[in-house]
């Protein structure tokens, strides 16, 4: 039952990463995919936040694995920027791939570790 | 009588009679015009009613957000999954504890299906483009978007480096993203090679049917050339029963014209062509037949 819950969550997360993918899309028309930029920013920060909250057992586990696992891990993606940068390196926009692969790699990093500081301070 | 075979040796061969793809591509896509034709082009906006439909917002298509939801469900129950059957890291503590195989898995595996979808269905024209687009968004933005995460690859770093293995940290973070750019180019390029089989089967199929003469529909852009053999048993051929120039009072007749004003006995001693047979020209035109009942127009 938690299992489907969980998945259903996943669900969630890819609708709410359609809707505000394309709506990012629709007024951003540079090179630089910003909308999957965003996406992952948002749900890296709520992870931070979420993992800390966990980890000073705000909230209980089922929670953590519904909102982490489920909600978060549906609408942040992985695969979407891989291949937006091998599309850019394809398409010969070398320069661009490397910043985009370069701030894909450091942003989530600093992104976790704010919401791990936002979410730590009411300790 | 000798008029006939004037003008059906005055008429050109049937190969210059041919409609060429480019001539008809050049005449279905015209040059833009006036304001159209300027360097920055005036941005004409959506109207309001459009906004709302489906054809022009995919925001407004229900299909979509089913379709995305069911691939979104699916793939995070498969990466859910993976943390079942995989061990959770690869090692019990040190460097490789900070390597998480569920998630890599999963990540390697969203990115390889990803890019070969992707780049697969770019090329497939043979599939209808609705299929295509659901299937695009379902699979590609559903599935492999739940499947792949980076929260979960930020958290993982995150705990890592609290517990101060920063070599293991950078290692993983680093070999993700490689690995995962190297998984995706093989997976574009498998996918457009698959592509490029499947065109080439569609291609040798079409051409196929095309020579044992199960074709009905020619389409524009399509070179038609008529067998010889069709034309000479053909007795409605328009070259059998021309209408004679010099029976029309005041038109001169046309085979002293193309013949420069020179007499038409040469052309009459020569010897008889095969009737050259013009394939009905490709119009856009569409013929009326009006119903006689009802008054519609077919």
């Amino acid at each position: 039952m938690s299992f489907l819950l969980i998945s259903m969550c996943g669900g969630l997360g890819a609708v709410a990463r359609f809707v505000l993918n394309t709506s990012i899309q629709r007024w951003w028309n540079r090179m630089f995919p910003l909308s999957t930029f965003i996406i992952n920013v948002i749900a890296t920060f709520c992870a931070g936040v979420a993992a800390a909250a966990y980890a000073h057992q705000v909230v209980p586990q089922s929670t953590y694995l519904l909102f982490v696992t489920g909600f978060l891990g549906g609408f942040s993606t992985f695969s979407t920027a891989i291949n937006e940068m091998v599309s850019l390196a394809r398409n010969r926009h070398f320069a661009m791939a490397a910043y985009y692969l370069v701030a894909t790699i450091v942003v989530p990093i600093i992104c976790v570790t704010l919401g791990w500081i936002v979410g730590s301070l009411g300790r | 009588m000798s008029d006939s075979v004037n003008n059906t040796s005055a008429e050109p061969q049937p190969s210059t009679q041919e409609i060429s793809v480019a001539q008809v591509r050049a005449q279905s896509m015209p040059e833009p015009q006036g304001a159209a034709a300027a360097a920055k082009p005036p941005q004409i906006p959506l109207a309001p009613i459009k906004r709302v439909q489906a054809r022009f917002n995919p925001l407004a298509d229900g299909m979509l957000y089913l379709v995305v939801f069911l691939g979104g469900t699916l793939g995070t129950a498969m990466r859910y999954g993976l943390s079942f059957i995989l061990p959770a890291t690869a090692g019990a503590e040190g460097f490789w504890h900070a390597f998480h195989v569920p998630t890599f898995t999963a990540n390697m595996a969203a990115c390889f299906i990803f890019a070969c979808l992707t780049s697969y269905l770019s090329q497939a024209v043979w599939i209808r483009k609705r299929v295509r687009e659901l299937t695009s968004r379902g699979i590609g933005m559903g599935m492999c978007g739940g499947f792949s995460t980076l929260s979960a690859l930020a958290i993982e770093e995150l705990t890592t480096l609290q517990g101060s293995v920063v070599a293991g940290a950078v290692c993983y973070m680093l070999v993700s993203f490689l690995l995962g750019l190297i998984v995706a180019y093989v997976g574009a390029r498998l996918g457009l090679a698959l592509a490029a089989d499947k065109t080439a089967k569609v291609a040798i199929a079409a051409v196929r049917q095309q020579q044992t003469g199960n074709w009905r529909h020619v389409t524009a852009g399509e070179t038609v050339v008529v067998p010889t053999a069709q034309g000479n048993g053909s007795v409605a051929s328009p070259a059998s029963s021309p209408v004679s120039p010099s029976d029309m009072p005041g038109v001169p007749n046309a085979a002293s014209i193309t013949s420069d004003g020179t007499d038409s006995a040469p052309a009459a001693t020569a010897p008889i062509n095969p009737p050259s047979y013009e394939p009905a020209p490709i119009t856009d035109e569409i013929p009326l037949v009006g119903d006689p009942t009802t008054g519609e127009a077919h």
